[in-house]
């Protein structure tokens, strides 16, 4: 998990590198070709440095105006009528809450228009929040631009939203709206119309079904650091709009952070530090391909708590988070802590306290001590846990030996050649158990296992010739070398395992 | 997987549970005289001699030993044992003699001990017929010094020693001559390995 995280913090920022070098370039229009080269290669040597950093802010920044600078870096080659485009808007109808809304418009230009492009934001958020979504020209209509704005960005009472158009000389902005002050559009919840019953029973199944939400939610984070959140997303019919919706304690409306797919079905989205400045509610949501949702993990009326403290541990995932319609994992975070402890006690291997080690998310190593009443002794082992859900299921091997061990203590013989024997009881084990383990992985679970245990123990020659010549008749000597003792027999345990690093 | 399924595989870790113990070296040794040496020697018909004192057979107890039954349950388990002998070893007392002229050696599970009449020999005609439990043969197996090697084959001595009281009756028969010594005595030792297995259940 951690590589693919890491590979996929790499690929975005090459990602943003990239794009911030490329705004750059077209960032210098005016200039003659020779010293744009120069220029170019100089600032992209500066800008890739720091655009690891400064590429989201950079695209914010020039987000508004990176339209007509990549126009600008294209001379024009027709004629310039020196007019910005002619641009006509009709507001679109209130939205429907959860799915995509079209919003269209008309632009016209004797020398060609470029855009628009529809900047939107939900109500509220700030001036730097606006996303840019590049209209569509349509193929019937000569001037007629449209485009939908995706669900995840639905999911409030009202959209904010402006539209800037150039003319491909470059000309304009025209504008419908601004940022300063945005146009408006209502977003509605869903009216369902409900129809008499049928006679009979007719079953119409909708095409596709939203996805599979797991997620473990965080309780706990930095105040002023920026918040991950991971889920796994998983959908028979794809995955669209995957959003953190998030506000702060106290808010109305939520926001939308939209999830990126960081590979496989894993997708994470991180809040931004300016918005950790207090306590957060957020939760996940997606639809399929076919707009069938939203699947969500937690939900509007019972959101995720995100407590922000000054200073203290990282994110924290939640052992019992609100309840949910979608199966939920409550360790997706599980790579974060590795080390933890565990306590077992079962039959007939006995108790152990155990030190534990998770390399990887699906493998655990344990190593410490054991006791069973008779001595003590050590042991180690690995668990393969092949998913991370509320209930898991275990494979788990161990092995282990017991250096002393007293069986007097079970069983009651009066011979003493019989009691020495048993008095010096070691033996080395090993063990193969399933299981099941409920909670979370990730900080705490509770485990009941069962399986076979495989016992190996040398009995002393000495003991045993003593123990034999006992009971041997007179004018016979009785010899006897090293027994070997092996047994493989049911065994079960139960236990809990606390994760606390 | 299906439900039922689950008692089947259940049933079968349960079936393949068991508990064994192993010993390769198990040696019991007894001499034939109680004492000092008392076999008659001078290179006579070592067969006669040995009949004629009574020193064909010896008794060997085993004691009451709880696993030296062929089969035996325990609680839920079934304990089996088998007692096989590697090897047996005719060891001289005292030393300075030796076994050269001993032409073949045989121990063998008699039904009875020998009544020290000369010509008394318990498995002669016995019905089963005494089973060989080793054997020596000195064109096979070269010329003895002071000791005899007798080479076991495999036979599991649980199955001869009586149940009730735990002794094991070896009847030797040998063909040759017996050392040279007028009275001699000979450390009868028998190396085993023993195995009980319980089954559970």
């Amino acid at each position: 998990m951690r590589l693919r995280k890491l590979f996929a913090i790499v690929v975005t920022g090459l990602c943003f590198s990239a794009g911030a070098m490329a705004q750059t370039d077209a960032g210098v229009p005016s200039e003659p070709a020779a010293s744009t080269k120069t220029t170019s290669k100089a600032t992209k040597k500066k800008k890739s440095k720091s655009s690891k950093k400064t590429a989201r802010k950079s695209r914010k920044k020039k987000g508004a105006s990176s339209a007509s600078k990549a126009l600008a870096a294209e001379p024009y080659s027709g004629t310039d009528d020196g007019e910005p485009p002619q641009l006509a808007h009709q507001a679109p109808a209130p939205g429907i809450r959860g799915k995509p809304l079209n919003v269209a418009a008309h632009a016209t230009d004797a020398n060609g228009v470029f855009g628009p492009v529809l900047y939107v934001r939900r109500k509220g958020m700030g001036a730097g929040d606006y996303v840019q979504l590049k209209m569509i020209s349509s193929k019937i209509v000569p001037g007629d631009y449209a485009v939908d704005v995706p669900a995840a960005l639905t999911n409030v009472e009202a959209l904010e939203y402006y539209i800037e158009a150039w003319d491909m000389a470059g000309n304009g902005p025209s504008r419908a709206g601004s940022a300063e002050q945005p146009l408006f559009v209502s977003v509605e919840e869903e009216k369902r119309v409900a129809f008499p019953s049928a006679p009979t029973n007719v079953t119409i199944k909708p095409r596709g079904a939203p996805p599979a939400i797991t997620h473990a939610a965080l309780t706990q984070a930095l105040r002023g650091k920026p918040v991950e959140i991971n889920a796994r997303l998983v959908g028979d019919t794809g995955v669209q709009d995957a959003a953190v919706m998030f506000r702060r304690v106290g808010e109305k409306d939520y926001k939308a952070l939209p999830m990126g797919n960081i590979g496989a079905d894993d997708y994470t989205a991180t809040i931004p530090a300016a918005m950790t400045t207090s306590d957060v509610e957020y939760y996940v949501e997606a639809f399929d391909r076919f707009g069938n949702g939203p699947a969500r993990s937690g939900s509007p009326s019972v959101p995720y708590v995100l407590r922000l403290t000054e200073a203290g541990p990282p994110p924290i995932a939640s052992a019992a988070p609100p309840p949910s319609v979608h199966k939920r994992v409550l360790d997706d975070e599980s790579d974060t802590t590795i080390i933890g402890f565990g306590i077992d006690a079962g039959a007939p291997g006995g108790a152990g306290l155990t030190l534990l080690v998770r390399p990887l998310w699906w493998l655990r190593l344990n190593a410490g001590a054991a006791y069973n009443v008779g001595g003590f002794g050590f042991r180690g082992g690995i668990t393969l846990s092949p998913g991370q859900w509320a209930i898991t299921p275990t494979l788990n091997l161990d092995a282990g030996r017991y250096l002393s061990g007293d069986v007097n203590k079970f069983v009651t013989v009066t011979d003493p050649n019989a009691q020495a024997l048993l008095s010096r009881t070691t033996y080395t084990f090993a063990t193969a158990q399933i299981g099941l383990e409920f909670g979370s992985q990730r900080w705490f679970s509770f485990y009941l296992r069962g399986g076979v245990t495989y016992v190996m123990s040398t009995l002393s020659g000495t003991d045993l010739t003593a123990l034999a010549a006992g009971n041997i008749g007179a004018g016979t000597t009785v010899t006897m070398g090293d027994a070997k003792f092996s047994a493989l027999a049911p065994c079960a345990s139960l236990g809990f395992n606390i994760f606390v690093y | 997987m299906k439900s039922s399924r689950v008692p089947a595989l259940l049933a079968a870790v349960l079936t393949g549970c068991f508990a064994q113990l192993e010993d390769q070296s198990v040696t019991l040794s007894r001499p034939l005289c109680n004492g000092a040496p008392c076999v008659p020697g001078n290179s006579a018909s070592l067969n006669t001699v040995l009949q004629a004192s009574g020193y064909n057979t010896i008794k060997v107890s085993f004691g009451d030993q709880p696993l030296l039954k062929s089969s035996n349950s325990i609680g839920p388990a079934t304990v089996t044992t088998s007692l096989v002998l590697n090897q047996a070893q005719l060891n001289l007392k005292p030393a300075g003699g030796n076994f050269s002229q001993v032409n073949s050696l045989s121990l063998l599970a008699a039904p009875r001990m020998s009544n020290g009449t000369p010509g008394d020999d318990p498995c002669a005609g016995a019905i089963p017929a005494c089973p060989t439990l080793a054997v020596y043969t000195q064109a096979t197996d070269g010329i003895a010094n002071q000791s005899i090697v007798l080479k076991g084959n495999g036979s599991d001595l649980v199955a001869v020693i009586n149940a009730t009281t735990h002794e094991l009756i070896i009847e030797i028969r040998a063909t040759g001559n017996a050392p040279s010594d007028t009275v001699w005595d000979a450390d009868v030792a028998m190396d085993m390995a023993l195995k009980a297995r319980a089954n559970i259940p």
